[in-house]
């Protein structure tokens, strides 16, 4: 088995670092501590593949090596498929990936293309080679808990309660955020060994043996104002049923079990292990059980919310879930996105992150600095930074994630670019971003769900923002579909920018690091959000608009 | 110069810290690193400890354990320097390697076995000390590097059963049972039973068979099993003074080998501990029973002397010293070389003759006098006992005098 991973330090191995820094991008997310499963080219995400096969990433490796810089490299869902002469300021890569016509658009069919070899699901950031470990889950998770913190609770989740489920690779990110914003969190998993991992290795703070004692516990806490995460095993429904009996209301619910997909939820009265044995022996009395399960957990939840909590759904479908499971009013609590991260969108914020070609932590380190000064009023981003310094090792190459809006990337990419230039970093530094960004991603369920003008299911910004970007002068720009919500669910965009301390790059960086977000703010504009309308009227917005 | 002496003494610290988890911050890590020149990032730990630590430095003084320990750190670190690991002192005799394995690895566990034989090899011959080594799993993030130590400690623990000088990883193991069903209380009766008839081969055939169980099915925790262990030296203990042993000295056995048993490296150490303290306890209740013996003797004797005249039997005998007939009967013999009845006959004789000689009193009467009611019944004693009947007796002595 060959393994890969990212070169590092100042030595390249290409004609130019646009083409290297790309090269170290792809390589990295192929890395053993990165990626999921390197050996299928899968970086994470269930099957989010980086190329189409090992044929293909071979190909592209050689490619990169090989074109000048005034040529562009053209990718079809993970296998190069030409190298074309451009000119110095376009993309050294192009992508498009795991697109269908959307009369075909669905798993089956999608499933039935990728075995003929035709396409590849390339999830969101592991197509566009942007895939950086879980620091994006954790700053996701964090963001997501802080925006409900400044919403309704004055910027803080001290002395709050909050009850959740699923301690998996997602739901690990939740008691972390959710001590780092101050809360007192109870965190329900099924699976006895998970939460014994996951107590091992600090994600929770304690286990208690009941929710009787989770809840002793964590009224003390509360007390104390101090934060804490407590796991505890048990079934959601079941749990979450308690406290609806007990009288006992959290300030906010909700859930991050595996309700997306109904063979893996475990209904309730079985253990984790019970669950895999009947699922295989009966399947369908399996299936009436995790509906009739999933019944009690979203009735619970709303019982919950008409008591007075904040609950929402954690991007899993548990509300789709319970509806067709017959709860009727399954989605009168709102999603995640829609609900927290819509104001981000709004002003152009969104999951801004960068990565030191050079492997050195050092240089990561020294940007964090620099967001530090920068952004000083920012109280947030301080605390964020504090907290993932303390928390995170850097697996490959060193990277890091902070929401910042259109303006504060624009000034971060320069000040990069420059300090690449003085040589202060050792090498070159990535600036990309995830594909759940404002114009960058249309997904019904999940970023675009109940848009105020119903323009949900409006898939043309995507497009146009990879259209822009790669007129703006990103080094890699691609369209894909398919990535967070599966096949026929969402399109979205990826790109990226090496700041390589060149003029030239100064200009990409401010032309994209502006177009990119500011495309969102007109899109939310464009939907009525009144928060967007105001800032596309600014002076300093860098667009002529015409709304 | 100065700088790289305390360097050296900050960054034995700084390796500590991380094994014993005491640094919350990966940016910290990375700023000691950097300060204190080390420059790979440790992801892997093994654990290093002496074999029989306790027993090799018994009776050894200070200086020549030192040197001891001194000798195999130097020697651990050594060998580390030729794989980029670092080496540091935890405990007495206990050290830890930190050191990087690739996440690449297509055989980690092979690797890092054959790092570990590698070290293993070149303590051993170097200072003809015997180490076991304990490989800890790999923990990508360093602020997890603390469960790859303890990976490493709970590997090393199995030494007890596969035995010394070893190297062993942590996936190679069957975690310990924590079950003691090998453990019943029948044991302890049947031990009682042979501790208290003094048979040692019995108590030892006994106590192999346990231990040959818990390696042939289990791998119970050895500090429960340690546990057990104590718990049944506690009765042995008891048995032992109920049986007449020391209270003194049985209470120093029992410490002395609680403590061997605690520190035991090897399964076979245990056994070995047990014997000893079986073999203890049987030796003081074999001495408790000879200095029992002569107290109780002399009185049962004082006590025969005192009530020859009367009808008693072995029985009243061994009920006013509180020891079984039986046993008495068997002891008795071999503290005055004669059975109880002839014991008693001899006295009563004794007596007889006296009052022949010394007063005027009946045959008949003498008869009563010493014991017997029937006066034929002692005349044919008294024939047997001195060759002549007891009228001859006082006659001819009499003329005698």
């Amino acid at each position: 088995m060959m393994i890969y991973k990212s070169p590092n330090g100042s030595k390249i191995s290409c004609k130019g670092w646009q083409q290297e820094g790309l090269l170290r991008l792809l390589l990295n997310c192929l890395d053993p501590d990165i990626a999921k499963n390197p050996k299928d080219l899968v970086a994470y995400g269930g099957s989010g593949k980086v190329a189409r096969n090992l044929t293909a990433l071979n190909a592209i490796v050689e490619a990169l090596k090989a074109i000048e810089n005034d040529e562009t490299l053209v990718i079809q869902s993970g296998k190069p498929i030409g190298v074309f002469r451009t000119h110095d300021f376009a993309p050294r890569v192009i992508m498009a990936g795991a697109l269908l016509v959307p009369k075909w658009a669905n798993w089956d069919y999608f499933q039935e293309l990728e075995n003929k070899g035709l396409t590849a699901y390339g999830q969101s950031t592991a197509g566009s080679w942007a895939y950086i470990g879980t620091q994006g889950i954790l700053q996701g998770t964090w963001e997501t808990f802080s925006q409900i913190a400044k919403r309704h609770f004055d910027g803080t989740l001290t002395g709050k309660l909050i009850l959740t489920s699923g301690l998996g690779e997602m739901g690990s990110a939740q008691p972390l955020a959710i001590t780092a914003n101050g809360g007192v969190a109870i965190i329900v998993d099924v699976n006895r060994n998970i939460i014994k991992r996951r107590l091992v290795s600090s994600v929770i703070d304690i286990k208690a043996e009941s929710v009787e004692e989770a809840c002793k516990i964590a009224k003390k806490y509360i007390k104390r104002k101090e934060p804490i995460s407590i796991g505890v095993l048990g079934n959601a429904a079941d749990v979450y049923e308690y406290f609806v009996e007990h009288n006992i209301t959290p300030d906010i619910v909700t859930d991050q079990t595996p309700a997306h997909d109904l063979k893996s939820y475990v209904p309730s009265g079985l253990s984790a292990e019970q669950a895999k044995q009947l699922r295989k022996k009966a399947p369908q009395t399996y299936e009436q059980m995790v509906k009739d399960t999933i019944k009690r957990h979203v009735t619970a939840m709303i019982e919950l919310k008409n008591r007075g909590a904040i609950v929402f759904d954690y991007g899993n479908n548990l509300r789709g879930q319970g509806q067709k499971a017959g709860v009727k009013d399954a989605f009168c609590f709102p999603g995640f996105a829609a609900e927290y991260m819509r104001l981000l969108f709004c002003e152009g914020r969104g999951p801004f992150r960068w990565v030191a070609l050079s492997g050195d932590p050092e240089d990561i380190y020294k940007t964090d600095e620099i967001i530090l000064s920068l952004f000083k009023q920012d109280k947030r981003l301080e605390e964020w930074i504090n907290f993932v310094q303390r928390r995170l090792t850097f697996h490959g190459l060193p990277a890091r994630v902070c929401w910042m809006n259109y303006h504060e990337r624009a000034a971060f990419g320069s000040i990069i670019n420059d300090m690449v230039r003085q040589g202060e970093l050792v090498a070159p530094v990535a600036i990309t971003r995830d594909h759940m960004d404002a114009a960058a991603v249309a997904s019904p369920y999940r970023e675009t769900e109940n848009m105020k003008d119903g323009s949900d299911a409006i898939a043309d910004w995507p497009i146009l923002n990879v259209l822009l970007n790669c007129n703006s002068g990103a080094s890699l720009v691609g369209v894909y579909h398919g990535g967070g919500v599966g096949i026929g669910y969402s399109i979205h965009s990826g790109m990226t920018v090496i700041a390589d301390g060149t003029e030239e790059t100064k200009q990409r960086l401010n032309m994209v690091l502006k177009a990119d977000p500011a495309l969102g703010v007109i899109r939310y504009a464009d939907a009525g959000y009144k928060e967007a309308k105001d800032i596309i009227k600014t002076t300093t917005f860098p667009a002529k608009t015409f709304l | 110069m100065e700088n790289n002496f305390f360097r050296e003494y900050a960054r034995r610290g700084f390796l500590r810290d991380l094994l014993y988890n005491n640094i919350t911050s990966v940016k910290e890590i990375w700023e000691l690193q950097k300060k204190l020149n080390i420059d790979i990032q440790p992801n892997t730990v093994m654990a290093v400890t002496i074999d029989n630590y306790h027993s090799q430095i018994r009776n050894k003084s200070e200086i020549q354990r030192q040197n001891l320990r001194l000798a195999v750190l130097k020697c651990i670190e050594e060998a580390s320097a030729k794989f980029d690991a670092m080496a540091i002192n935890m405990e007495e005799d206990l050290y830890a390697v930190l050191f990087y394995m690739e996440s690449s690895e297509i055989e980690p566990v092979e690797k890092a076995v054959n790092i570990g034989k590698y070290l293993q090899e070149y303590v051993e011959t170097k200072t003809r000390i015997s180490v076991t080594v304990g490989i800890g799993r790999r923990y990508k993030d360093i602020l997890n590097l603390h469960l790859s130590y303890k990976d490493a400690l709970l590997a090393c623990h199995h030494k007890f059963f596969i035995g010394k000088s070893q190297v062993i990883h942590i996936e190679n193991i069957v975690p310990f049972s924590e079950g003691l069903e090998l453990f019943s209380i029948e044991v302890e009766s049947q031990l009682s039973v042979k501790i208290l008839s003094c048979d040692k081969e019995g108590a030892f055939q006994i106590l192999d068979e346990l231990l040959e169980d818990i390696i042939e099915h289990k791998f119970v925790n050895p500090i429960i099993m340690k546990a057990r262990l104590i718990e049944i030296i506690t009765t042995i203990v008891k048995v032992g003074l109920e049986a007449g042993a020391e209270q003194e000295k049985l209470g120093i056995l029992s410490g002395r080998f609680v403590q061997e048993v605690l520190k035991s490296d090897t399964i076979l150490d245990l056994r070995n501990q047990m014997r000893e303290v079986i073999s203890g306890v049987i030796e003081e209740i074999a001495q408790g029973r000879k200095h029992m013996n002569l107290q109780v003797f002399e009185e049962a004797i004082e006590y025969i002397n005192d009530n020859f005249d009367k009808d008693i039997t072995l029985e009243d005998v061994s009920r006013h010293v509180y020891i079984s007939p039986y046993y008495f009967s068997h002891e008795f013999k071999k503290f005055t070389g004669m059975n109880f009845i002839e014991y008693l006959t001899k006295t009563r004789i004794k007596e007889a003759k006296k009052l022949l000689l010394t007063t005027d009193l009946s045959i008949g009467e003498i008869s009563n006098r010493v014991g017997y009611e029937d006066p034929s019944y002692f005349g044919r004693v008294f024939k047997n006992l001195e060759g002549i009947p007891p009228s001859k007796f006082k006659v001819s002595k009499k003329i005698h005098m």
